[in-house]
């Protein structure tokens, strides 16, 4: 039965999958390609410049693979209106759980990729003193990321219309309270706090604000 | 069967209540006979694919209660569904997915489901195994669903508009699949359409559904049998007449025509020699079901 359903999330959404893997494996490839690394403190500076270059490259891949794999494991459902999915014999709880966590599996494919990339282009090089490779810690951030936002975006996208709508409203309150404190002057900021319990430190989407170096001291 | 023993009524719905915006069910009905082939007719926006959602499980009911094959719905609703096979009125499959890869899908979550029986419809129905379900013809798409849901081999076939805007050679060659299955194995049948005529041929049982209200439930032999249009002498009162009177019309000089339910041959002696009965011609299944639509939407009327 799981087969069954990763085997359709897969051809759901492969095309985009596939690029977003070519592109997690390319990634550490082109970052260090065509250094003229020469045996100079230089060396350190080069490296830890074109790490930082495309360490902004990671999140973003793994938001977008949130987004498509998300994405692709309502897209058949949304568009036979679920009628399939409840006339199929399993426990609703089941199938969602069947769901996610072919989604999650295909992230961890994706994954795997950002780790073998990282692996070869670090055996391309040459490290200085001081400076470490971190492909595996870069492909769990990675997948914790990517983790983040599929979870947070199959939450989004599986909800009702009806829950659909409180959200929408939920959010429209909060900009009108917001309004609201700012023209009475009020030493309260409603959106600010919202803003910092989705992106603060402590959310579960504060992954996407840390360095993702695959090279670093 | 289930567990073992014989269900006498394959669904029993009571007093089931739904509403939504611009359409509601109420103290609504139903009993489709174990082993019975029945016609769930209505016009359009009548309700049957709402109650077939709600017997099902796809929607809840606000009140009253559903039992299907033994089991009550929602509570028990996925056991329900493991014997249940399902045709909606429009294609449900995963349009991205070959005919072969639907097929795969479907069995992985039917343990009864029969390999060789669908590979047998897949060359009878003359479906492309590697095309995608997007690239099927209509009558290609409504065949597939029928193969799914005959290859689960169900003790219950629910069908809802199976041949709604199939071809003719599609339509004959889907419902003829249907009765060999039912033959073979007695499942019961639920097939919901507002074809009238197609059902005639082959259901035993009917229920007539209009504006979310069941108007009749009866055997078919009854509903064809106790259906008549009479001819009779004008002016004849119908206070005490031992059938009942639908509709009651003006058919030129000196003559009525009279729409009449519950009608035996011996109550012809009923009509006296001052009115006297000229003849009776039998209804077909869609006269039938207009009158009844007729005289439930507007119970009596007079001569005009």
């Amino acid at each position: 039965m799981f087969r069954a359903i990763l085997r359709v999330q897969y051809r759901e959404s492969r095309l985009a999958i596939l690029v977003l893997a070519g592109i997690a494996l390319a990634i550490p490839l082109v970052a260090f390609r065509g250094l003229d690394l020469r045996s100079d403190p230089w060396d350190a500076f080069q490296l830890l410049s074109a790490s930082g270059k495309w360490s902004a490259a990671y999140p973003l891949l793994a938001l977008g693979l949130g987004l498509v794999l998300a994405g692709g494991a309502w897209a058949a459902d949304h568009r036979s209106r679920h009628v399939y999915a409840l006339t199929l014999p399993v426990a609703r709880w089941r199938y969602l759980l069947l769901r996610y966590i072919a989604g999650g599996i295909l992230l961890l494919g994706v994954g795997a990729l950002v780790y073998a990339g990282g692996a070869m282009a670090l055996s391309r090089l040459t490290l200085p003193p001081l400076l470490h490779g971190y492909p595996g810690g870069l492909a769990i951030r990675f997948c914790l990321a990517g983790l983040s936002a599929y979870t947070l975006l199959f939450a989004l996208n599986g909800i009702t219309q009806r829950a659909a709508r409180f959200l929408v409203a939920g959010l429209l309150l909060l900009v009108v309270l917001a309004a609201l404190a700012d023209l009475l002057s009020l030493d309260w900021h409603p959106l600010g706090r919202f803003m910092d319990a989705v992106l603060g430190p402590y959310s579960p989407l504060a992954i996407f604000r840390a360095r993702w170096m695959l090279i670093d001291v | 069967m289930i567990d073992g023993m014989q269900v006498l009524d394959a669904i029993q719905a009571r007093g089931l209540s739904y509403r939504v915006e611009g359409f509601a069910l109420s103290n609504f009905n139903l009993t489709v006979p174990g082993g019975a082939v029945y016609g769930f007719l209505g016009p359009n926006g009548a309700g049957k694919t709402t109650t077939i959602r709600l017997l099902l499980g796809l929607l809840r009911p606000e009140g009253g209660s559903i039992k299907v094959l033994g089991r009550a719905v929602p509570t028990d609703v996925v056991r329900v569904l493991r014997r249940v096979g399902y045709v909606p009125e429009r294609p449900h499959l995963y349009l991205e997915l070959t005919v072969a890869e639907s097929i795969r899908f479907h069995s992985a979550f039917h343990e009864r489901y029969d390999r060789a029986g669908s590979d047998k419809l897949v060359s009878r129905f003359g479906l492309p195994p590697d095309r995608r379900l997007s690239q099927l013809s209509k009558g290609e798409l409504g065949k597939l669903m029928i193969l799914q849901a005959l290859a689960q081999r169900p003790d219950l076939l629910v069908l809802d508009e199976p041949t709604d805007g199939l071809d003719p050679v599609v339509r004959r060659d889907a419902l003829a699949t249907i009765l060999e299955y039912v033959s073979d194995t007695g499942a019961t049948v639920l097939i919901s359409s507002h074809l009238v005529h197609e059902l005639e041929r082959f259901c035993d049982w009917v229920g007539v559904l209009d504006q979310g209200s069941m108007i009749a439930e009866l055997p078919m032999h009854e509903f064809k049998s106790g259906l008549k249009r009479l001819r009779v002498s004008a002016g004849a009162a119908t206070a005490d007449a031992p059938f009942s009177v639908l509709a009651r019309e003006a058919a030129g000089v000196g003559s009525e025509v009279w729409t009449v339910r519950g009608w035996e041959p011996a109550m012809s002696s009923w009509f006296g020699a001052s009115h006297p009965l000229k003849e009776v011609v039998d209804l077909d299944l869609e006269e039938a079901f207009v009158e009844l639509l007729r005289s439930s939407r507007a119970p009596v009327r007079e001569v005009a």
